[in-house]
């Protein structure tokens, strides 16, 4: 075990040292061997190199490590993680972050150079990366998909934590069950619109992630379209999406609801109640079409789903002004 | 006609560049694929038919399997590199070589315009460079057969 441990690690490594230049490697290798359970290694010009691991976030400041880096390292590694090829990239970094080989994701800030428009076109003088190492948990959805399942049809689940807690590993883990089956039920086809790459965490068309046999893929799609393409295309019996933001996402939620298919997305916030405070009173029409809503927060460094809410009839009613409006929604089951 | 022959292959090899370039600019403007991705799908469109067509040809796939295996290695590096070997086994005028090789130096823009825009630099003055070498050909192909025809003419005069 502890060999086979060893050996997953040395490959998560080499699939991290491949983004930095060869003249940084050594320093690399100093680095990551101090980390116990990489999760983000943050690189910012005139700072020290930055990890946080399962124990918080490490800074590299004392004198044996200590690493401030330069414009001209963030630089190399900027060339290098892009293949020397921004330009191959430039939706990405428009939006701030890329996907790279083993699905690992990297945040970008800098200047941002704005078109005539006034949208991002790209951003320069990049001033810190951070590096989100992709961490695919298997068996992370083994606690819920027993609520996921309704005979054989599959519930429209939403997914709500506060950024950074583990919802797109606990959804990606979700549609690869789905997808494969189990011994009570049988694999489904699933859609998946990855809008940011974060599910599959796709590079160069290629998912990283495992995410079952029976799953499709629209990569760096939005959202909005990438629901109707799917419904019309694939004939998907499940769609899954992070991260619903706007009036559109949720019209094409809705659209493939009334096609029969099954929608399983996250959203930002803490519980329901957030939601009602984002998306305002017309949330309610819309909500009311989910039936499983599972919760999850931090407890330490780990994510832990909180509760798991189902809805207890489809025609409850939602009355705002109510001291908890939720109440005739949903019935809980506290996990 | 040894030297017009070699002055012929050399044209033929910075034609050979200037068609790799090509190839490169439409690779990068409708495939928006990164630089060694470039030169692999290139690589593709390569024929096998001359000795130096098959060196470019496995030049440009070593560049894409050395970027993916050597993780860290500059892209420019690389290629300059592989595409010196591969000049060393043919015929191939030194500017020519020079001035395609900067085009892997050009590298690392952000927008897709300044890449293609780069690599059109380097083809004009491959194209440029070109036509040079046709007319330096020309002139001193002349030179070469005038200079035979007065040895001739010298070695006739003094047989007689």
């Amino acid at each position: 075990m502890t060999g086979h441990g060893e050996m997953e690690r040395d490959m998560k490594w080499r699939n991290l040292l491949r983004l930095f230049p060869e003249k940084q490697k050594e320093k690399w290798v100093r680095v990551l061997k101090q980390a116990d359970e990489l999760r983000e290694i943050r690189i910012r010009i005139g700072q020290p190199v930055a990890i946080v691991d399962r124990r918080g976030e490490i800074f590299f400041t004392d004198l044996q490590n200590s690493w401030i880096i330069t414009e001209q390292e963030i630089n190399d590694i900027f060339q290098q993680i892009c293949g020397f090829s921004p330009y191959a990239y430039e939706d990405e970094i428009r939006q701030g972050f890329l996907t790279v080989s083993g699905g690992h994701r990297i945040g970008i800030t800098g200047r941002t150079v704005l078109d005539e428009r006034g949208k991002i076109r790209t951003i320069k003088y990049v001033q810190a990366l951070n590096i989100r190492v992709s961490h695919e948990v298997i068996g992370a959805a083994d606690e819920v998909m027993p609520y996921l399942y309704d005979g054989e049809n599959i519930k429209n689940t939403l997914i709500l934590s506060l950024p950074g807690v583990g919802k797109t590993t606990l959804l990606r883990d979700i549609v690869r069950q789905l997808s494969d089956g189990n011994s009570k039920h049988c694999g489904v086809t699933v859609g998946v619109v990855d809008e940011r790459s974060e599910i599959a965490a796709c590079h160069m068309g290629s998912p990283q992630n495992d995410l079952g046999r029976r799953t499709d893929v629209l990569d760096a799609c939005p959202k909005a379209i990438g629901i109707s393409m799917l419904v019309r295309a694939m004939t998907p019996r499940v769609i899954a999406v992070d991260e619903l933001m706007g009036k559109e996402d949720i019209s094409a939620v809705e659209e493939a609801m009334g096609c029969g298919c099954s929608i399983i997305a996250t959203l930002h916030g803490k519980d329901p109640e957030d939601i009602l405070w984002k998306f305002g009173d017309r949330s309610a029409d819309w909500i009311r079409r989910f039936q499983l809503f599972i919760m999850l927060d931090r407890v330490g460094n780990a994510p832990h789903i909180t509760e798991i809410r189902e809805r207890r009839k489809a025609d409850a009613s939602f009355d705002r002004r109510s001291p908890d409006p939720w109440r005739n929604l949903w019935a809980g089951h506290a996990v | 006609m040894q030297y017009k022959r070699e002055n012929d292959e050399k044209v033929e090899t910075d034609r050979l560049f200037l068609k790799v370039l090509h190839l490169l600019r439409s690779e990068i403007a409708y495939g928006v694929s990164t630089l060694p991705e470039c030169c692999f799908n290139v690589s593709n469109r390569l024929g096998t038919s001359g000795e130096a067509e098959r060196g470019i040809k496995q030049a440009l796939i070593n560049v894409r399997d050395r970027m993916k295996q050597e993780n860290g290695k500059d892209f420019g590096e690389v290629f300059g590199e592989e595409i010196n070997k591969a000049a060393a086994k043919i015929s191939v005028d030194p500017e020519g070589l020079e001035i395609f090789a900067k085009f892997a130096e050009n590298k690392g823009f952000s927008d897709i315009e300044a890449q293609i825009r780069a690599l059109d630099l380097c083809a004009e003055m491959l194209e440029e460079r070109i036509e040079e070498r046709k007319k330096k050909n020309g002139e001193k192909g002349r030179l070469a057969v005038k200079l035979g025809l007065l040895g001739g003419i010298l070695i006739v005069i003094l047989l007689i």
